[in-house]
């Protein structure tokens, strides 16, 4: 039989318009055409112009129609109504909302700010909620970061006025060797692949550091499956071989480091401080007059090594002799340190082999004018292709923050931050932590801070602790055990809320933070002091308002919740006060605009905040007699000036919007940023690219154009100072002195340069590591309710390395009991070959409380899903004086998620995690119907 | 032109096909989402999902990556493997399909689905050696 060959329509229609806007399935912040049709998502299309993604666009950004219109939606402000946690609400109107938590904050703020605990998840608007809190008086303001990767940032910006992710990236053009160490692959996931490609098809060598085999480790060249908390010891022993070959960058550790400067050797307070001149600047011993100058002397040699004598008698040496001196030691050596990391002395001398090969072997000159710091002029600069990329995996343990340190001098040894091939600063980077503000405490009674609530201390008298050494901080943020919480502590808001340790609150705000389930430690904990009560009935957190758009696990738990929009419905400013999207090789910032219209009774979150700073008459938001200056957040986005000249968003400023970065605020910035796709970039002049710290073609160019407050050029810090004063206070000097009991805690931890230290011997009992790993398909608890997200990743196994799975009597699809000493979980395993000998995995927050998310009851993500959460307490077991420490790094209160210890028992019963003993989440009042059956698009089609 | 059901072109004048470089695939899951988003609203029928908010969600996809381990030398390591239609030359889901729905075009060599002449009888999704083709059955009222 012969049949007509069909015609086939090869350019249907697909959409009305296209609106150019920035995607929030995840904290990427990847430009996105959005193709409305009807009023609704045909398509989301990766934007091929924006700076970030270039085009690329990863599954949960292509997932995002169905975010929009997910039942889960919250519809309108919901009072409780009944029991807190029970799920029982009424619907109220936005005034009377908004009435409601303005009574609850008002007479807090008359009488003491700080009964206010604002804590925010991952949002993209902690310019705008830092800046509320500062005005409204609380120092108790943090968001997630804290919970997730501070050691990170702030090992990188103690170090080298930067570091990876937001802060830098691999030199993706001219690199020749790629190390990742434990990177999770859903953060910066677009930007990594398109560069991850790059260099296989460049025949670049990736090297990836990881306990586990995924994603990246997949494609990489190497993969090392280290053992995790192991990572810092690595890398010293790398630093330990590249010092014994003597394959380092000399003169990039004299001129761009702290190398050179010179420290006191003698007993007492200055000891191990720098030796400073009359103004207070660092000093080197120069060769060429063999006597010290300061630091910046334009024509000085200084020595890296030797040991001298100050006219005071002082005996000095510089910076380096202790560089040499700490990873030369017997503990660093290959063969010391095979045991613990997993990774033999062979391929421990190949990896610093490779690294010093490519550093110096493959280097190369690039002709390009600059100016030094000194003034000397350059005719070139020179490559050390040897560039790095590190996240959460190293991050997220009790040794992460000297790990993340470790890693920066890695880059140092070798010169190659900044360095052509090296890893690049991103725009606005670098900037050295003094350019960063000191966190500010509470003022008291209607006052606000006197700066913002965050910051980076450069000493114990930067802690915020009162005279008896006691917190001033709801999550114990810069106490003395968490001194340098950069981000502040999200994940022990409400255990010590709920403990009054150390005080009690009023008000307990949460925005866009999933803190009943997957974003705290200890989940069923969390659960439980979010409704435990006083001796007289009264909740012990008395009240407590969530903002969020979607019917998460936390919404139950709130007494107010004012119901946000999604992203494609609302404002949004990713600025350069906050996280923008920089590249190395140009500054830019974003927004996002409403591209659909709202349907419901719900209002942006930036919108109400703003609203409440009004209604509270907030310093800031109001001029003297009260008067509002914004009335909603794009208004605030194109006004609001931080500083004079500088706002929220840095391009089209000056009132004709020529002027970039600087510039009086211009009433029609929003439009020329929807016009530009939502996003504005400046190029980086070529010749400022490169040595960003030391570079003053660029410190030039940034002061000039409004990037800088002034030229600020600055050292790499190889030894730092901040640490070594924290050092010194508990050895007792200075004013301010730790607790007893955290005297050799702080004293341990805060080594001037990075050294490695192991967390608490676990118990034989639990002989396994247990960790997380992100997959790129689903962001945290983002995308649990997306159907299609959701069919790739319903629920998660426990991966088991064969070698245990031996041991235990293991097959795949059985279900054990892994215990921690903390708790145990019912999980069903998978048997795997590419991991950690010694570690099991699995993927991190897919599992859902029964009933959350509108998805249910019998959802496979509450039937089969787990979360290591349920095991790790955010308190480590008492010490032998009965004190308990926060599960956290001592240095800046990162929670250590993956330094968990388990073991495994078969377990015969139920198939099913059980649903961890949550319960069964109620619905919240007049959601919308759910579907049995999805059909997106049907009506665009033709059958 | 007219074809022949069950038939393949004698030839094609060219032979189109999707390269995918298994060397960078990091299994990423972008291309599985993008494509059924394009296409569930964008030619004969929706890529329908059943349960979407249910116990058991499922759905029909045009591609899905899949993930094996690997071996070599003692040296472990992971592969992701995205199955789409690699429109064979020899395509089963031709041959198979009792109605002409399956069908392979003599201009570039794409295989077609024409929802028009589908019975939904399955061979094709039988047939197929990479699992590519997916059926979605829907009950009309």
């Amino acid at each position: 039989m012969r049949v007509g060959s069909p015609l086939l329509d090869l350019s249907p229609y697909v959409s009305d318009e296209i609106r150019k806007t920035t995607c929030y399935m995840c904290a990427c912040r990847c430009g996105v055409d959005v193709h409305v049709r009807d009023g609704r998502v045909r398509y989301l299309q990766g934007n091929r112009d924006h700076p970030v993604n270039r085009g690329v666009l990863c599954a949960k950004g292509s997932a995002g129609m169905l975010h929009q219109e997910s039942p889960a939606r919250l519809r309108a402000p919901l009072l409780r109504s009944g029991e807190r946690g029970k799920g029982t609400f009424q619907e109220i109107s936005w005034d009377h909302a908004l009435g409601l938590a303005t009574e609850w904050l008002a007479e807090i703020r008359q009488s003491d700010p700080s009964r206010l605990g604002f804590f925010t998840g991952r949002d993209q608007s902690q310019a705008l909620t830092g800046w509320w809190a500062q005005q409204f008086g609380t120092p108790n303001h943090a968001a997630h970061g804290g919970f997730c990767s501070v050691n990170m940032a702030a090992g990188g910006i103690y170090s080298i006025g930067g570091s990876f992710w937001e802060f830098g990236q691999p030199d993706w053009d001219r690199t020749k060797l790629l190390l990742l160490f434990g990177v999770a692959e859903d953060h910066d996931s677009n930007p990594l692949k398109i560069g991850l490609a790059k260099l296989r098809r460049n025949g670049v060598r990736i090297i990836s550091v990881n306990p586990v085999c995924t994603g990246y480790s997949a494609i990489a060249d190497n993969w090392l499956g280290i053992t995790p908390g192991s990572d810092g010891l690595l890398i010293m022993a790398i630093l330990g071989e590249l010092l014994r070959s003597g394959s380092i960058d000399a003169e990039a550790l004299r001129y761009t480091t702290n190398a050179p400067w010179l420290i006191t050797l003698d007993a007492g307070a200055h000891s191990g401080l720098f030796v400073r001149d009359r103004d207070g600047t660092p000093m080197i011993w120069d060769a060429a007059t063999n006597s010290p100058q300061p630091h910046d002397h334009p024509t000085a040699r200084p020595h890296l090594s030797g040991r001298y004598q100050l006219d005071d008698g002082r005996a000095v040496t510089p910076v380096f002799t202790q560089v040499v001196h700490e990873y030369l030691q017997p503990c660093y050596r290959p063969e010391a340190v095979a045991e613990r990391t997993g990774i033999g002395p062979a391929t421990i001398r190949w990896l610093a082999a490779e690294i010093a090969g490519t550093a110096f072997g493959k280097s190369e000159d690039m002709p390009l004018r600059w100016t030094d710091w000194r003034g000397i002029q350059h005719a070139s600069v020179t490559s050390r292709p040897v560039a790095i990329h590190a996240m959460r995996g190293i991050a997220a343990h009790g040794n992460g923050f000297q790990t993340c340190r470790a890693l920066h001098v890695l880059q140092m040894l070798i010169g190659s931050v900044d360095a052509p091939g090296g890893t690049r600063y991103k725009a606005p980077y670098p900037k050295p932590v003094e350019m960063h503000p000191r966190p500010s405490g509470l003022e008291g009674p209607g006052l606000p801070l006197q700066g913002p609530p965050l910051g980076y201390p450069l000493g114990p008298e930067d802690l915020l602790v009162n005279e008896d050494g006691s917190p001033q901080r709801i999550d114990k943020a810069y106490s003395w055990e968490a001194p340098l919480a950069a981000h502040g502590l999200l994940h022990m808001a409400i255990p010590n809320a709920c403990a009054g340790d150390p005080y009690d609150i009023s008000v307990l705000m949460i925005y866009m933070a999933n803190l009943a389930w997957n974003s705290s430690m200890n989940t069923p904990g969390a659960m439980n002091a979010l409704t435990a009560r006083n001796s007289d009935g009264s909740y012990r957190i008395p009240r407590i308002i969530v903002s969020d758009a979607f019917a998460s696990e936390m919404v139950d738990y709130a007494d107010l919740v004012l119901p946000d929009t999604t992203y494609l419905e609302r404002y949004d400013c990713i600025s350069l006060l906050d996280r923008p999207i920089g590249e190395a090789d140009h500054v830019g910032d974003a927004i996002r605009h409403p591209v659909l219209q709202v349907n419901r009774d719900v209002r942006p979150f930036q919108d109400v905040l703003i609203d409440l700073g009004n209604r509270l008459e907030l310093p800031g938001f109001t001029d003297a007699d009260g008067t509002a200056k914004w009335s909603t957040y794009r208004e605030y986005m194109a006004l609001h000036e931080r500083k004079p000249g500088i706002g929220p968003l840095a391009g089209w400023r000056g009132a004709d919007g020529s002027q970039s970065l600087r510039g009086a605020a211009n009433p029609e910035q929003i439009e020329k940023y929807i016009a530009n796709g939502g996003f504005w970039t400046a190029e980086l002049p070529e010749e400022t690219r490169y040595y960003r710290n030391i570079n003053m073609t660029y410190q030039d160019w940034a002061a000039d154009c409004g990037l800088l407050d002034e030229p600020s050029p600055f050292k790499l810090q190889l030894y730092s100072e901040p640490l070594r004063k924290f050092q010194l206070a508990a050895e007792g000097f200075g004013p301010r002195q730790p607790p007893e009991d955290l005297r050799e805690r702080i004293r341990s931890s805060f080594n001037p340069l990075p050294n490695w230290y192991d967390m608490p011997a676990s118990s034989p009992e639990y002989p396994y590591h247990a960790i997380t790993q992100r997959p790129m398909a689903m962001y945290h608890s983002w995308g649990t309710h997306n159907p299609w997200l959701r069919q790739i990743h319903s629920f998660n196994r426990l991966y088991i390395p064969s070698g245990i799975c031996d041991r235990e009597q293991l097959e795949d699809d059985d279900w054990i009991w892994l215990e921690s000493d903390f708790g145990r979980i019912r999980t069903q395993i998978k048997r795997m070959h590419a991991v950690n000998s010694s570690t099991v995995w699995t993927w991190n927050a897919i599992a859902r409380r029964s009933g959350s998310w509108r998805l249910a009851p019998g959802a496979s993500e509450s039937r089969r899903g787990f979360l290591l959460n349920h095991l790790i307490s955010e308190l480590l077991p008492k010490r032998s004086d009965a004190q308990q420490m926060m599960n956290s790094d001592p240095v800046t209160g990162q929670a250590a998620w993956y330094d968990l210890r388990v073991q495994i028992r078969k377990a015969p019963g139920p198939k099913s995690t059980g649903q961890q003993n949550a319960g069964t989440q109620t619905g919240l009042p007049d959601m919308e119907p759910v579907a049995s059956q999805l059909r997106y698009g049907s009506e665009w089609t033709s059958t | 032109m007219d074809i022949d059901v069950t038939s393949l072109p004698t030839r094609t004048e060219k032979k189109l096909g999707l390269v995918i470089d298994l060397d960078v695939c990091v299994g990423c899951q972008a291309c599985v989402v993008s494509c059924k988003s394009w296409n569930t609203g964008g030619y004969g029928a929706p890529l329908a999902d059943t349960e979407p908010y249910g116990d058991t969600p499922s759905g029909a996809w045009l591609n899905r990556v899949h993930s094996y381990e690997t071996e070599n030398y003692g040296q472990t390591g992971v592969v992701h493997f995205p199955k789409s239609c690699l429109h064979c030359d020899d395509a089963p889901c031709v041959t198979v399909c009792p109605t002409g729905a399956s069908w392979k075009r003599s201009e570039d060599g794409i295989v077609l689905v024409d929802e028009n002449k589908c019975m939904g009888c399955g061979l094709c999704a039988w047939a197929c050696p990479y699992g590519a083709r997916e059926m979605f059955h829907r009950q009309v009222s």
